[in-house]
């Protein structure tokens, strides 16, 4: 038992070791998709460091000498805007404040996605006909309508709530694409071979079924991602994200609703749209690479 | 087919049911009620108390949900107590904008994705092929409200192509002239979205044009000694067509999912401007009533779905 146990781990080792090295090679071959790599890293990194050493008082601050500032004056890289609150300072603060939503969202959607995808392929019957009804259910609603509702109404809300609302409507993408994956992954050998030695079902989930999607896993969750900064920026353009002292990329952005900051003082949208944009690209070129890499060991297994 | 289609329209009233009843603990869960705005500080208390209870706002739950669903029945969706207008007639004139800006860029979609997916089908492989996959990759994953105000920055202001707000220009007269306006201010915002959500029909009709290469008949066909073109044009593309046509009940209910942004973006008013608008001033009458139509809608377009798809594969019929 003991010595099955420590093949097993070996062998999951073995795997994770595998799919990263697999994943380098892709990177290394694909130039964009590692420059988009290191992109992220540097954003994400300097966002959530930069932004310790930002004051607190730095958005409430308001220099009356200062404002509609155009970019490289008076030592504002980006410029101010009608505050005088330094646009760099804004769009660093904003972009914490996006990832700080989008990045948990990500992470709620897809451990939602993989556990009941998972489940509902395993057991099939009863439980995936009612969880099939429910994703259809959710499916037609019109979501950010209810979305942008649930907001209105919920009118005290923390970075939480805005979480659990929005991953709410999420998290059936996830849960089909998943399904849909085990669906086709149970009525391998080695499933039948594990069930027929007494694998318990969950370990046959867990340890031998799961692994072999991880790969999917990474390369889906980098495109959960992308999409799930669009959905709260665009939440916060119309906003219904934060509240205006928290700022989220989509807030900077809906400056531009006013005709006059959008032609005249464009350094107040156009830095948080291009780090949007930015951000969504390089997610989308990693998640292709991950996916040319799940592929490609998919079909070796 | 007749069955299938009843059986199909049959499953669409549970759905039905459990939206009406998701709204209404909506609106129930909505501050306020239809009176809320409509007194000053003056209004005695207990006439207020009066017309609360005379329009039924006191009856239990269920009480109220039957009355709001024979209510709709009657074609009465409540009366806006911001803009003081019965909803139904404020929603008639933004679904027809909305419908028109969804019809162009539905039709633009098509224009755009299915030349481009063949071109790239034809020369799988090719630089011309490489270059439209990632751009419909790149396309369909960015976040088109980013999209929308490029666009509208660059040709609506600083291009000056097109007009950056509203629907039709005030100096418009005669049937002509208003006609062409419309079409002017529905230009940008269309080719807006049809440049930027071409990535579900590429797709698809890219893969089966991809897979169809390969099928007996074409395999039969070529034995025949069909010219490449014919085989291509009346047996590849033609069959090729039909998932693509099945997805089009689920593409006309995206016009009206998308809108919402679109048409704050472009100030075009449209229902989901209207959606925006009342949410901010808190006309939840409205707001549930739009929601009301584009789920409804929603439901309306993945029934036409699977009645297509089950016309034009007749396997899903057995199953």
């Amino acid at each position: 038992m003991a010595k099955a146990k420590k093949i097993e781990q070996s062998e999951s080792q073995a795997h994770a070791h595998s799919f990263l090295k697999a994943a380098v090679r892709e990177f290394k071959r694909d130039k964009i998709a590692m420059i988009s790599f290191f992109f992220l890293v540097i954003v994400v990194f300097g966002v959530f460091i930069g932004s310790m050493f930002i004051p607190r008082d730095a958005f409430s601050n308001v220099d009356i000498m200062d404002t509609n500032l155009a970019p490289f004056t008076n030592g504002h890289i980006l410029g101010t805007d009608d505050g005088g609150r330094d646009e760099f300072l804004l769009v660093v603060i904003a972009a914490r404040n996006s990832l700080s939503i989008s990045i948990p969202v990500t992470i709620v959607i897809m451990a939602v996605g993989i556990f009941l995808g998972l489940m509902s392929a395993y057991y099939g019957g009863f439980f995936d006909w009612i969880w099939m009804r429910i994703t259809d259910y959710l499916s037609i609603v019109p979501t950010l309508m209810i979305l942008l509702t649930l907001l209105t109404i919920i009118n005290n809300y923390s970075i939480w709530t805005l979480v659990w609302v929005i991953s709410l409507f999420s998290w059936i993408g996830s849960m089909r694409f998943f399904r849909a994956l085990t669906f086709a992954e149970r009525e391998n050998d080695y499933v039948k071979a594990s069930k027929l030695s007494g694998s318990s079902s969950l370990a046959i989930m867990w340890k031998q079924i799961f692994p072999n999607l991880s790969s999917q896993f990474y390369a889906q969750t980098a495109l959960a991602f992308a999409g799930n900064i669009g959905l709260e920026t665009g939440i916060s353009y119309l906003g219904y994200g934060l509240p205006y002292t928290t700022p989220s990329l989509g807030t900077l952005v809906n400056k531009a609703t006013d005709p006059e900051v959008m032609t005249q003082s464009p350094w107040m949208w156009l830095p948080a749209s291009f780090l949007i944009l930015a951000l969504s690209v390089s997610l989308i070129f990693i998640g292709q690479a991950l996916r040319r890499v799940a592929d490609q060991r998919q079909s070796l297994a | 087919m007749w069955k299938l289609i009843l059986r199909r329209f049959l499953i669409m009233i549970p759905q039905l049911i459990l939206m009406t009843i998701l709204l209404f603990a909506l609106a129930k869960m909505m501050p306020g009620d239809p009176f809320t705005g409509r007194f000053s500080a003056h209004t005695d208390i207990h006439t207020l108390l009066r017309l609360r209870r005379e329009a039924g706002l006191d009856d239990p739950w269920p009480t109220q949900y039957f009355r709001w669903i024979n209510n709709i029945f009657h074609g009465n969706l409540g009366n806006s107590f911001v803009l003081q207008k019965p909803v139904a007639t404020l929603l008639g004139q933004r679904i027809q904008n909305t419908v028109w800006l969804g019809l162009l860029s539905l039709g633009l979609v098509y224009t755009i994705g299915i030349p481009t997916a063949v071109a790239s089908a034809t020369h799988e492989g090719s630089f011309r092929d490489r270059f439209w996959t990632t751009y419909n990759s790149i396309t369909g994953g960015i976040p088109a409200f980013v999209i929308y105000i490029f666009m509208l920055f660059l040709f609506g202001f600083t291009l000056n192509w097109f007009p950056t707000t509203g629907s039709v220009s005030i100096d418009a007269n005669g049937f002509w002239p208003v006609l062409g306006s419309r079409f002017y201010h529905l230009i940008l915002p269309a080719l807006s979205v049809a440049l930027f959500s071409t990535v579900s029909l590429f797709n698809t009709l890219r893969t089966s044009l991809l897979d169809a290469r390969s099928a007996d008949y074409v395999r039969t066909a070529r034995a025949k000694g069909v010219s490449n073109k014919r085989v291509f044009w009346r047996h590849i593309f033609r069959n090729s067509m039909l998932p693509v046509a099945s997805t089009f009940g689920f593409d006309l209910v995206g016009i009206f999912s998308g809108a919402v942004i679109l048409e704050t973006v472009f100030g075009y008013p449209g229902m989901g401007r209207l959606f925006v608008q009342s949410i901010t001033t808190r006309d939840y009458t409205t707001m549930n009533a739009i929601m009301l139509f584009s789920g409804t809608l929603t439901l309306i377009g993945s029934m036409l779905n699977d009645i297509i798809m089950s016309w034009v594969d007749p396997r899903i019929r057995i199953k």
